[in-house]
């Protein structure tokens, strides 16, 4: 009896069927009801577009799905999703699969089990902070590090030069005298924003600067 | 020194790739007004979201499709889903904790509280209406008169129509029993009646001559409905075997509604100019319906609320004017009577007035009305009052915004530009007189004031305080952050509001009168014609001109035909010329008596679907087609997309990383048409030239998807467009998904090659001599729908663009900057050090939404068509603004804010800096000066 009543709607069955998942708890996010009431999911292959919405139960369920090869997202406004392709078949089965975006569609990525469970990738932040003034941070930066140190050489040493060797005090401020050429100094600036090598010699082998 | 190079593009790299926004600047730079357009009155209610709860929220179901919650005590809306495509009617009913609403096939049941869904199921064939049974179970009513019971979204029994040929009209739930009621073709009333346990259907009719004017009102104890186009009213108290009871129906009367709780019911006549109720109580038990009262008759298009509490029933009565009277359910003695603080203005009537009638100590009550208004131009404005006071009000209206304008504000330093062009007309004294006095004179007006906010101005300085606006009004602020952006709603309403300060409303005017409503065709554009002034074109072929910072009509002239297109024709000068295209091809300048100083070239669509281009003469306005684009035959003309009215260009080529330049392709009339073929499932791009009708560049994209959006956006010399791709292109693997692709035009395809046309002193495209760019093109798959696209513009064009990008999957708008999306990006290989010099990245295929590029962040954008920008006075920022169904106005500076300084520049830190160093000079200043005296010294004794 009961199967004859079943008989009308067969036809139905084998062209379309439901497909059902839920949101699983995980590290990221341990209780899925926290995702707002307007997360959903979309499913995609040419010509249609379902859509539904995150249940209460945290379960999701498509309804009426024809045979076909599907993309599904998610859409959160505060937690990423990666996509999956699903495919479901003449003999009403589904195979879900982790996708790629950018791949060929026929390469398949990690198998997953249906029901379909879903779970998130990385929270989402929409903000940047701006960073305040923060003394702490300011010590720790290596220019103010270098710059500290360089003061505590002034004053020390002079005072380590005082303590050494008179001799060795000697030669080295003869050689302080002689000096050198800073190389630094010998910067070409305008050169350097041309493209041009420092006109030493002329032709530079290893400019890349480009005349014409 | 490539060390240092290395070091530079490192550096470059470092920089935040997007401009994010700020934690401190989100909802202070950008507003967002979330609406929902017009409730439907059977589908709106106050209702507790939890048995127990203190508060009830008030639900309602718009003619947008949109089923929201919405905290009476501020307007603020706690939950919102979009049902359908925005067209069809719903109806929503309450539950117990829940919400179900039925819109096009779908039912769908809500939780009160926080909107989740709880269940949704789809029918074949589409809801005409739909009553709770108890609990989460429902009886819905199919367009195909077939009677469904659902249990938590399974259907527990279906019960066909008794006639097919009957059309349904609404459905009761009375005990056990489920009755639907259809209209008969054979003029009769027929009533089936469903056991709510089993589904088994008995029905029975009665005669009953229902015209297309005619109501049907059906509740748990009672069926109403007119007879004979308005002339006779009939009761049928259900599940009695008494015969209707029938009324005769005033003259005069226009409409009648009811409304009606257990015992009672409510008589709603409205006639041109008056309006009133008759209220009946119904006795159930002998199945009869006896007159308890009648109103005596009020203004016209009012509205009432049948409420009950507790045992009690209430009414309220709500007038256009804001005016309010309740009564009780026994006589026509007022219980309490409002009058509002400000009377409602002009021409209003009142769709629907939903009442929560709370009974007090002393015959107090605690009344809250939920009122949606329409007046000519703006539907759907709804306001709650708390006893007769108003609370908040929603601009419903708006939703329906079709059309808007940028207007720039007046310029405070144009007033002393005039007075120095007075002094240039005048000798030296007489010049330095006059200025002499004119100083005097600010020192009169302006000085007191300046002095006196001294200290002010320099607090908020020194505390980052947001920079107070010193003009207000039609005057523009220093960094030009403030503008109007002049909008037409779809109703014939005109409103401005100030995208700078949060989307307030400066006015509303509306083009139509109750009188022409109906013959209202909509807006066709709106242009600033001159300095605070728009021009609107209608379709009906009306010209307006609107003096844009008072809303009032300046003109208003018959353009001579109805209007297919319009265009601005930038001509310099003060005020710009309109072009018209009436039907059959005729031009028509405004505003009138505008003349064309040379002859113009325009392109407008063919009405055998083609596209034509036109010379319209600068005399006698006559055109001669110069060109056509006929599509293939299976093709069809999607989009036409151009350059965007103010598009500077500040570079005409792209210095590479080796110093070499890439030129641009630059062309004012570029115009994108885009076609699709539904039938090979293809989509065409092409780009021509406007003038001579050359196609400079085609792309064809097979297993385009032409039931998905495609939409596309130019500016300067490139062009962006997304479709859906299938996963096989003529037999080959493709990747499935939206794809987005950036085309860009080049003079030469090899640096520092110009094209062919370059040294020529002049050419002219009409000659056909235009060059043909090369174009360089890459595509990238994104994760989400784009429906709609916009582009960042500034003053000078110097900052980069970014392309803004509406994701309605996702309720939001997202900002690609145009460096991420440049076609010369390496692929599949690293970028070598010229091309990072440059800052391009590896190609990637895939596009990852960066929630840090989502310009609206946390808000939901809903139902949003176009994104419109602006640049502001700063060269660093442009100004947004999106509508179509929710407002959202922001600013962005896609290249950072390199021209002003941020509120991440502590001027407290700036003089604490100064005053340590001064500090610090101060200890080590004489430390120096005692070794540098020793030094010589040293020195002299050596």
């Amino acid at each position: 009896m009961k199967l004859l009543v079943l008989l009308p709607f067969l036809s139905v069955i084998v062209s379309a069927l439901d497909i059902q998942g839920t949101f699983a708890p995980s590290p990221l996010l341990p209780n899925p009801s926290n995702l707002p009431s307007s997360t959903s999911l979309t499913l995609t292959t040419t010509g249609t577009t379902k859509r539904t919405l995150i249940r209460r139960d945290n379960t999701f369920s498509f309804r009426d799905v024809p045979e076909g090869s599907y993309l599904l997202d998610v859409q959160c406004q505060t937690y990423q999703f990666a996509p999956l392709r699903v495919d479901v078949n003449g003999q009403g089965e589904v195979e879900v699969h982790q996708t790629f975006r950018g791949n060929e569609w026929r390469n398949k990525g990690e198998k997953k089990g249906y029901p379909i469970e879903i779970q998130p990738v990385r929270p989402i932040d929409y903000y940047i902070v701006r960073e305040g003034f923060n003394p702490t941070k300011l010590l720790g930066s290596p220019m103010i590090l270098i710059a500290l140190f360089s003061l505590v050489m002034i004053v020390m040493l002079p005072k380590l030069m005082d303590q050494m060797d008179p001799e060795f005090k000697a030669e080295l401020e003869a050689q302080q005298r002689k000096g050198g050429a800073n190389t630094v100094s010998n910067f070409d600036v305008a050169g350097f924003l041309a493209g041009t090598s420092p006109a030493s010699g002329g032709a530079a082998p290893g400019g890349k600067g480009k005349k014409n | 020194m490539r060390l240092f190079s290395r070091v530079l593009s490192g550096v470059l790299l470092l920089l935040p790739a997007v401009n994010a926004v700020n934690k401190d600047e989100a909802y202070q730079n950008d507003w967002h007004i979330a609406l929902i357009g017009a409730s439907i009155p059977s589908s709106t209610f106050f209702h507790r979201p939890v048995l127990d709860a203190k508060a009830s929220l008030i639900y309602t179901l718009t003619s947008r499709s949109i089923l929201a919650a919405i905290n009476p005590r501020d307007g603020s809306i706690v939950w919102r889903h979009l049902l359908g495509d925005g067209t069809s009617q719903g109806v929503s009913r309450k539950a117990e904790g829940a919400v179900i609403a039925a819109v096009d096939r779908d039912v769908k049941a809500f939780d009160a509280v926080d909107g989740k869904l709880i269940w949704e199921t789809t029918f074949a064939e589409k809801v005409k209406d739909l009553q709770v049974i108890g609990g989460s179970i429902v009886a819905v009513l199919l367009e195909n008169g077939s009677v469904v019971k659902v249990s938590e979204g399974n259907i527990a029994w279906e019960s066909p129509a008794a006639d097919s040929r009957d059309i349904p009209q609404s459905l009761s739930i009375q005990g056990n029993n489920v009755f639907g009621f259809y209209q008969q073709p054979s003029k009769g009333l027929r009533i089936a009646t469903i056991s709510a346990e089993t589904g088994k259907l008995s029905s029975s009719s009665i005669s009953a001559s229902i015209q297309p004017i005619d109501r049907v009102h059906s509740s748990a104890s009672i069926v109403a409905w007119t007879e004979n186009s308005l002339s006779q009213i009939k009761f049928l108290v259900l599940g009695t075997k008494a015969s209707a009871i029938s009324v005769a129906v005033p003259e005069g009367i226009v409409d009648v509604k009811f409304q009606a709780s257990d015992k009672t019911i409510l008589v709603h006549y409205e006639t041109e100019d008056k309006s009133w109720a008759e209220v009946y109580g119904i006795d159930r038990k002998k199945g009869s319906v006896n007159s308890l009262y009648s109103l005596d008759a009020k203004t016209a298009r009012s509205a009432f609320s049948v409420t009950e509490s507790a045992t009690e029933t209430y009414i309220t009565w709500t007038l256009p004017n804001g005016e309010g009277f309740l009564y009780g359910s026994k006589s026509a003695d007022v219980l309490d009577s409002y009058t509002p603080d400000s009377e409602n203005p002009g021409d209003i009537s009142v769709l629907s007035a939903i009442s929560e009638v709370i009974p007090k100590m002393d015959k107090k009550y605690a009344v809250r009305t939920f009122v949606a208004t329409s007046s000519p131009g703006f539907h759907g404005n709804t306001y709650l009052t708390r006893n007769g006071k108003s609370v908040w009000s929603r601009p419903e209206s708006l939703v329906s915004v079709t059309a808007s304008a940028w207007v720039e504000l007046l310029d405070p330093a144009e007033e002393v530009a005039e007075e120095l062009n007075v002094e240039g007309h005048k000798n030296v004294v007489g010049a330095y007189v006059h200025r002499l006095t004119r100083h005097a004179q600010e020192l009169v007006t302006y000085g007191p004031d300046w002095f006196t906010n001294i200290p002010k101005r320099v607090m908020d300085a020194f505390l980052s305080n947001e920079i107070r606006e010193e003009k207000d009004g039609k005057w523009r602020d220093l960094f030009g952050f403030r503008k109007y952006a002049v909008v037409a709603t779809k109703e014939g309403g005109l409103a401005a509001l100030d995208v700078g300060k949060k989307g307030a409303i400066v006015w509303e005017f509306s083009l139509v009168t109750s009188k022409d409503a109906g013959q209202w065709e909509g807006v066709q554009q709106i242009y600033e014609v001159s300095k605070g002034t728009v021009g609107v074109v209608t379709y009906g072929g009306i010209y307006y001109e609107i003096d844009a910072f008072e809303g009032k009509v300046l003109t208003k002239e018959a353009i001579g035909g109805r209007v297919k297109s319009s265009a601005i024709l930038g001509r310099g000068g003060k005020s710009q010329v309109v072009m018209v295209v009436l039907e059959g091809d005729k031009i028509a300048l405004l505003p009138p008596g505008s003349t064309l100083g040379e002859p113009a070239y325009i392109v407008v669509r063919g009405d055998a679907g083609d596209l034509k281009g036109l010379r319209v003469d600068n005399t006698t306005l006559a055109t001669v087609k110069t060109w056509d684009f006929v599509p293939q035959s299976t093709e069809k003309i999607h989009s036409i997309v151009n350059r965007p009215a103010h598009d500077p260009i500040a570079s005409i080529g792209k210095v590479l990383g080796d110093r070499s330049v890439m030129y641009k392709y630059i062309n004012n009339n570029l115009l994108t048409v885009i076609t699709t073929d539904q039938t090979h499932s293809s989509a065409s791009i092409y780009i021509l030239e406007s003038v001579s009708g050359i196609i400079l560049y085609s792309a064809l994209h097979v297993g385009a998807d032409t039931t998905k959006p495609i939409t596309a956006t130019m500016s300067e010399n490139w062009l962006v467009y997304t479709y859906f791709g299938s996963e096989e292109v003529n037999k080959e693997p493709a990747a499935k998904g939206y794809h987005l692709v950036v085309s860009e035009l080049f003079e030469h395809h090899l640096p520092n090659y110009r094209s062919p046309l370059h040294p020529a002193k002049t050419y002219s495209a009409l000659a056909g001599s235009i060059g043909r760019p090369h174009v360089c093109s890459q595509s990238y798959i994104f994760p989400t729908e784009i429906t709609s696209l916009g582009v960042t513009t500034t003053k000078q064009g110097i900052t980069t663009r970014e392309v803004l990008a509406l994701m309605p999957w996702s309720s939001s708008i997202i900002a690609l900057p145009k460096r991420l999306l440049d076609p010369r990006r390496p692929v599949e290989r690293e970028p070598n050090e010229a091309e990072r010099e440059e800052g391009l990245m590896k190609y990637a295929p895939a596009l990852e939404i960066d929630p840090r590029s989502v310009i609206n962040h946390k808000q939901e954008l809903l139902g949003i068509t176009d994104i419109v920008t602006t640049p502001a006075q700063l060269e660093s920022t442009s100004i947004i603004f999106a509508y179509g169904g929710d407002l959202f106005g922001t600013r962005v500076t896609p290249s950072m804010p390199f021209d002003v300084l941020g509120k991440g520049f502590s001027k407290i830190q700036l003089v604490g800096t100064i005053l340590a160093l001064g500090v610090g000079v101060g200890f080590v200043a004489p430390m120096v000066r005692r070794k540098q005296i020793n030094q010589r010294w040293l020195d002299l004794v050596g």
